[in-house]
């Protein structure tokens, strides 16, 4: 269920930072004294690294390790 | 009227940059000579390092062989033309952080159990070696590696232009000249461990150069508050989208941050670089560690120069139309160079103002070169190990290939050194090279076309080998219809109305008109409906009935 809302979100993210999204702030005002456009892809980059941060954890430590061991298995199963 | 924060002239600088720039690429070559002397016989260690590289090194060369000198001049470059609207390329990187460990975890493994060296290793094996389609991926490596390279030299150029000849052609074809041939030597005496360690080096220093920058400039304005009044007094084209010139439409936008990165990631180089990797483990700390700096680096280092730049040199409207740099920046691309070359010695005193600008000067070079080296590098791989090996020495032995992959690298650079010397003095070609951001966005349309094959590959097996060979013909032919290099090639060899090269470039600017995405967008589409539909009809190959990888 995470990784569903992982993949959601990421497609969200990219298609309001990058995408049509943008045109909901496209104007020249500033936030905090920065211009809006630019607030707004800030925002997006810390939902994008959040995202990257619990996929990572969550799911390719484990992934990462049952790689690894598969292809050494292997090579150990064939230097035998 | 001049800003009051603007510095009038550049300081003399004296003998200060030459030193600098001197003792960093002495280094290089030292570094490069250390690698050969811990290097191994055999290709595996010249072009993977023994498939041992450690976490550190294995994320600091995937992120120096990404930001290029697209990052240090091109993206500020693009900044100060187009406003705001490009600071949101920035968020291409997470993209590219998260194809590392999805796909380059997957590549990493394939390469592992069957000894791949190179990309058509990988995808050919999978599609009953075919030939045509080992030669069309060659074509994808060099389409992208030779743009990337030029890309690089051109930087060089742009720098010593500024540097040391206020501008001038000699001084820019000196500097190309010089970066070129000292990129070719270490790559040539140490192969890949020297192209990484060189590489980490230059990342360390390029990410530095991208925050002090950033710094830089907001204290050039005096603080956080004048730099932001400043911006916001900026005109509103500048900051909103779809910038000044009206190119970055939101579909536009949207299709460069999704594809662009996409492209960098399946470049020969990174590939190579997923398979030298120790482990998977080495892989995903680098996705995780690329996407927190690598966007963070953008966002909040390089781009708010670009912005500066525009409230304090700004830009000039054009009799046509367009925009143009203000007179004292030169060049789009040379605006940060000219931003600190200015206004260090104004913040920091003459000297200190000197050394750091030289600073950032060597962090430039490192950029550029730590993307030429990987990619002269990874090209030496392919047209040695595909071209060679595979159609005119099959029976070459390992040491004879080492030696070809030596010459190819110096004949490669030779010739992007060539084309950037007569393209910057053929008119049809000036405007298609004038910024280094297409150059780049050229390079990454091809490479992006191999992103169906190697999905495919890893992870459906439904494709044939015809689809795959015909899909990619498709998107490579498509991709190039869609970059401006086409229509400039059209208008200097055809520019009669009546001709039916003519006709193609009316046709391709129609359904531009309809749906404004980039090239590569283009490229992908024809290239994704060719395979499928070709895959359908046409026999499955015997690796895929086995499921073999």
């Amino acid at each position: 269920m995470l990784r569903v809302v992982l993949i959601v979100l990421f497609a969200l993210a990219m298609t309001m930072a990058t995408g049509p999204g943008v045109l909901l702030v496209n104007r020249p005002a500033t936030v905090f004294g920065i211009p809006a456009v630019y607030a707004w892809g800030v925002g997006w980059y810390f939902v994008l690294v959040a995202i990257a941060l619990v996929a990572s954890r969550r799911y390719w430590r484990v992934s990462a390790k049952r790689l690894g061991e598969t292809v050494e298995d292997r090579e150990r199963g064939e230097s035998s | 009227m001049t800003a009051p924060w603007v510095a009038q002239a550049a300081v003399e600088a004296g003998p200060i940059p030459a030193i600098v720039l001197g003792g960093y690429l002495l280094m290089l070559l030292v570094i490069g000579w250390l690698g050969y002397r811990r290097s191994r016989a055999g290709e595996e260690d010249y072009y993977l390092a023994g498939r041992d590289q450690g976490w550190l090194i294995s994320t600091l060369t995937i992120i120096a062989t990404f930001l290029s000198s697209f990052a240090l001049m091109g993206a500020p470059g693009m900044v100060y033309r187009e406003g705001v609207v490009f600071a949101l390329v920035s968020l291409n990187a997470p993209v590219a952080g998260f194809a590392i460990y999805l796909l380059g975890s997957r590549i990493w493994r394939a390469g592992k159990e069957r000894g791949y060296l190179t990309q058509a290793d990988m995808i050919c094996a999978h599609y009953d070696n075919s030939s045509l389609l080992r030669g069309l991926v060659v074509l994808v490596g060099l389409l992208f590696a030779i743009p990337y390279v030029m890309m690089q030299i051109q930087a060089g150029g742009n720098l010593a232009a500024v540097l040391f000849g206020d501008g001038d052609r000699r001084a820019f074809e000196i500097g190309a000249i010089v970066l070129a041939s000292i990129t070719a030597v270490y790559i040539m005496i140490g192969g890949m461990r020297s192209v990484a360690w060189t590489d980490a080096i230059q990342c360390v220093l390029l990410l530095g150069g991208m925050f002090l920058a950033g710094a830089a400039m907001i204290a050039a304005f005096g603080g956080p508050g004048r730099f932001a009044e400043a911006v916001a007094a900026l005109p509103e084209t500048s900051l909103t989208v779809p910038g000044t010139t009206g190119q970055w439409r939101w579909p536009f936008l949207f299709s460069v941050c999704l594809l662009m990165p996409l492209g960098a990631i399946l470049q020969p180089a990174q590939w190579m670089r997923f398979y030298s990797a120790r482990n998977p483990e080495t892989l995903r700390r680098g996705a995780v560690i690329f996407i927190v700096v690598v966007a963070g680096a953008y966002l909040f280092g390089i781009m708010p120069v670009g912005l500066g730049g525009q409230a304090l040199y700004p830009l000039q409207r054009t009799e046509a139309g367009g925009v143009a740099p203000a007179a004292e920046v030169g060049e789009f691309d040379q605006i940060l160079v000219v931003v600190l070359q200015r206004q260090l010695p104004e913040l920091c005193g003459e000297t200190l103002g000197v050394v750091l600008s030289s600073l950032f000067v060597v962090a430039v070079m490192a950029a550029s070169m730590s993307t030429a080296d990987s990619n002269l590098h990874a090209l030496s791989a392919v047209l040695t190990r595909d071209v060679y090996e595979r159609a005119l020495r099959p029976r070459a032995s390992e040491a004879e290939r080492v030696w070809v992959g030596r010459i190819v690298i110096l004949l490669a650079t030779a010739a992007a050194l060539v084309f950037v010397l007569v393209g910057g003095r053929t008119e049809s070609l000036q405007g298609f090279m004038r910024m280094i951001v297409d150059l780049a966005l050229f390079a990454v349309a091809f490479s992006v076309q191999l992103l169906p094959i190697t999905v495919d590959v890893l992870f459906l097996r439904r494709g044939t080998t015809w689809g795959a060979s015909a899909g990619l013909l498709a998107g490579i032919v498509c991709a190039f219809l869609f970059t401006p290099l086409f229509g400039a090639l059209v208008s200097a060899v055809a520019p009669q109305e009546t001709s039916w090269l003519f006709a193609l470039q009316r046709f391709v600017g129609d359904c531009r008109a309809v749906l404004p995405v980039h090239a590569t967008a283009w490229g992908l589409l024809a290239n994704v409906l060719i395979f499928t539909v070709v895959s359908a009809i046409t026999p499955r190959h015997t690796s895929a009935r086995s499921g073999r990888l």
